[in-house]
């Protein structure tokens, strides 16, 4: 038995970010128009222990306003960071929000390490502030995020290594679905960290010169932060929704615990389950916006598993990497935000440090920004440590 | 959208103590034990190559989920890619994490995120289903079987595996503010259940109630009564 | 240290590195292959190793192409470990 397709869709009513490409929807626009590298050598984390510095930082004048971005005195950066996004798609989605019962919003947030500078203070010794203390554990964020957006329904940390953004997402439209909620407020942080920059530098698998999904001279990742935000209701809600989430699937390779599948059978188990969530077929799709990371393996396998469900009719497709940066946690939410503000911009994003493809990249590459071109129906794709494969399904209606 | 459930199997491992629906309740030889003492081999017999390389919080999960005797071995593929996972952890792997902040190291830093319990799982029995882990304050009112018996009324899984972990170490409390953490009798503790939809189980099975709080005591209060059975 | 003593010298490392539970020195057979087959090592095994190099003998590895030849067995690992120990 295959899975079912959803009878009702879920909508989304408002979306946010703040991220290396900027602060809010507006900016993140105009970087996608200039196919803008957010990537940078970045002081605070230059340190000779790590592969390099190049990295997708928000930048300084956005984490000034926010109250700065050193991890020992700025407090609690997950929480400005994930606040200052949802508080964009809150009130883009006021309207809609107005209305209803807080007890019947639910929150969902998805992370990867949260306040990992915190537990790096305490570790070390050095003075922590109380609240970046307390958002050590992601459940705690989740409950100060709740509180400050008055959702007081259901309260979930998704934490699936890279997948967790598109699992969170997936998670407030069951609430929705299941009639758990009205309405879910989603939202992805990850900030930058000594503990990242130690940590995939042990495992090589940074590219100095920051990185270039799916070209033949790709060497490895840049690391990112940011935080994304969705609002998700029901979609008699929203008779004009910004988006509606279309199917899911999510699957396990099966096979290491940080090198993916080298046949990418599991991301396309994957998109799979999702398109059959959907009732679309692979040709329905016109643009994948894929994990794309810049790593050897990541980008083959990925290209690998386009190959096995859309055969010789490949869509479009790009990586947002070379713009962000690898956000872990936020991965999902930022970059299905983003793609639902770029197709109602008829513009489709390039990918940003491509060149040359690789022999075995994807062979239709949205190298550089297309526009107007208006496109609907996307497929969203991220895969993580842990074997973990997750595809979201989206549809955006054509603005008039 | 929900479906009746079934509990096929049910295991827990503690300090004082391990079990499943088919061992019953068993102490440790030695009276309490701590959780990076115990051996695969003195509860196993087929080996876990990996294992003396695995974070406190994954091997854990995989001696729960090893304790369920479920005979993974004996699926077949098709039933092994729709059995899907839903674990629940607390404090995830910060345990590890401080590891890694005092010695970093490649093979620590896989270890720094909770979901690699479910990654090692996978592995080793070849499960390819959907997969969900949760940070849970245990104060969220949705819970680890709703989340199962959802997957499978979806159609998403055909069973499901559901896996409570904890093992935050004797230091996270001195780091972490617990204010909102359910349980602070043990620092180390996973209860595992697998679960089925009740008409595909042909009357075997434990009927689950709905809405079991995520806060593990309902989950691992269940598993304790399915070893008790026995 | 000739090339058996740097041999000897580097299983009780390797064996202390990857933490490998029931493996004793004696058990490795220097020319066997450390990956697949032989110790059925891993890349995160590999980047141990490397960890390991740089920790114990202040050799830094790069590139990771240079292991492929490097890790290829104990003895080769000890030939390697000999040529760049000291610049």
């Amino acid at each position: 038995m295959g899975p079912s397709s959803l009878t009702e869709t879920v909508a989304v009513a408002g979306l946010g970010m703040v991220s290396a490409a900027g602060d809010g929807a507006a900016a993140t626009l105009l970087a996608l128009r200039e196919n803008r590298s957010g990537l940078h050598e970045c002081a605070r984390y230059a340190d000779p222990s790590y592969m390099t510095h190049c990295v997708g930082a928000v930048p300084d004048d956005t984490w000034n306003r926010l109250g700065g971005a050193d991890a020992g005195t700025a407090g609690s950066r997950t929480y400005r960071l994930a606040n200052h996004a949802l508080a964009e798609a809150v009130r883009q989605a006021g309207p809609v929000l107005a209305g209803l019962d807080a007890r019947r919003v639910a929150l969902v947030l998805s992370t990867t390490k949260a306040e990992i500078g915190a537990l790096e203070s305490l570790v070390a010794g050095s003075p922590c502030d109380e609240r970046a203390q307390r958002h050590i554990l992601p459940s705690q964020l989740a409950a100060d995020l709740a509180a400050a957006h008055h959702a007081m329904g259901a309260l979930q940390c998704v934490s699936v290594a890279c997948i967790s953004g598109l699992v969170a997402i997936q998670q407030g439209a069951r609430l929705v679905l299941a009639g758990a909620a009205d309405a879910a407020l989603v939202v992805g942080v990850d900030v930058l960290s000594h503990f990242v920059l130690a940590g995939f530098s042990t495992l090589k698998s940074l590219d100095p010169r920051g990185c270039r999904p799916f070209d033949k001279d790709r060497q490895g990742l840049s690391l990112g932060e940011g935080a994304g935000a969705l609002v998700l209701v029901r979609s008699d809600l929203a008779p004009a929704p910004l988006a509606r989430i279309k199917g899911w699937g999510v699957s396990n390779d099966a096979n290491h615990l940080t090198g993916p599948s080298r046949d990418g059978s599991g991301l396309a188990l994957a998109v799979e389950r999702a398109l059959g969530m959907a009732h679309w077929r692979p040709e329905a799709i016109e643009y994948v916006n894929a994990h794309g990371t810049g790593t050897v393996y990541n980008d083959r396998m990925e290209a690998l598993a386009f190959k096995t469900v859309f055969g010789n009719h490949s869509p479009w497709v790009g990586s947002c990497k070379g713009l962000l940066g690898h956000t872990l946690g936020a991965a999902g939410v930022i970059e299905s935000a983003l793609c639902i503000l770029a197709a109602r911009a008829r513009l489709m994003p390039g990918t940003p440090g491509f060149s040359i493809p690789d022999e075995e990249a994807p062979a239709r590459i949205a190298a550089t920004p297309q526009c107007p071109l208006p496109y609907s129906r996307i497929l969203k794709t991220n895969a993580g440590f842990g074997g973990t494969n997750s595809a979201l399904v989206l549809e955006v209606p054509h603005v008039d | 959208m929900s479906t009746e459930v079934v509990a096929l199997a049910a295991s827990y491992l503690t300090p004082e103590g391990y079990g499943s629906h088919t061992l019953g309740r068993r102490s440790w030889p030695t009276g309490r034990r701590e959780l990076m003492d115990i051996a695969w081999s003195s509860l196993f017999p087929v080996p876990c190559s990996r294992f003396g390389r695995m974070s406190p919080l994954t091997r854990l999960g995989l001696m729960a989920v090893e304790l369920l005797d479920v005979g993974f071995a004996e699926m077949t593929e098709e039933h092994r890619t729709r059995l899907g996972i839903c674990m629940f952890s607390p404090s995830g792997s910060i345990a590890t994490d401080i590891e890694f902040l005092r010695e970093p190291g490649p093979g620590v830093f896989t270890y720094t995120l909770p979901s690699s319990v479910i990654g090692e799982v996978c592995i080793r029995h070849r499960l390819r289903g959907p997969t969900l882990c949760l940070m849970s304050a245990g104060c969220e009112g949705r819970g680890m079987v709703e989340e199962a018996a959802e997957r499978m009324a979806m159609g998403e899984a055909e069973s499901m595996l559901c896996l409570l972990c904890e093992a935050r170490g004797p230091e996270a409390g001195t780091f972490l503010n617990y204010a909102l953490a359910p349980d602070n009798n043990f620092c180390w503790y996973a209860s595992a259940l697998y679960l089925a939809r009740k008409d595909a189980a042909r009357g075997q099975g434990k009927a689950v109630a709905k809405g079991v709080s995520p806060s593990g005591a309902d989950i691992h209060r269940m598993c304790l009564e399915m070893c008790e059975e026995r | 240290m000739s090339i058996e003593e740097q041999i000897e010298d580097l299983k009780v490392k390797i064996i202390a590195a990857l933490d490998l539970e029931d493996v004793t020195p004696g058990d490795i057979d220097p020319d066997a292959p450390l990956f697949q087959e032989g110790l059925g090592l891993d890349s995160i095994d590999a980047l141990e190793l490397v960890v390991m190099l740089e920790k114990e003998y202040k050799i830094s590895v790069k590139d990771m192409e240079v292991t492929k030849k490097a890790f290829a067995s104990v003895r080769a690992l000890a030939l390697f470990v000999t040529e760049h120990q000291h610049p």
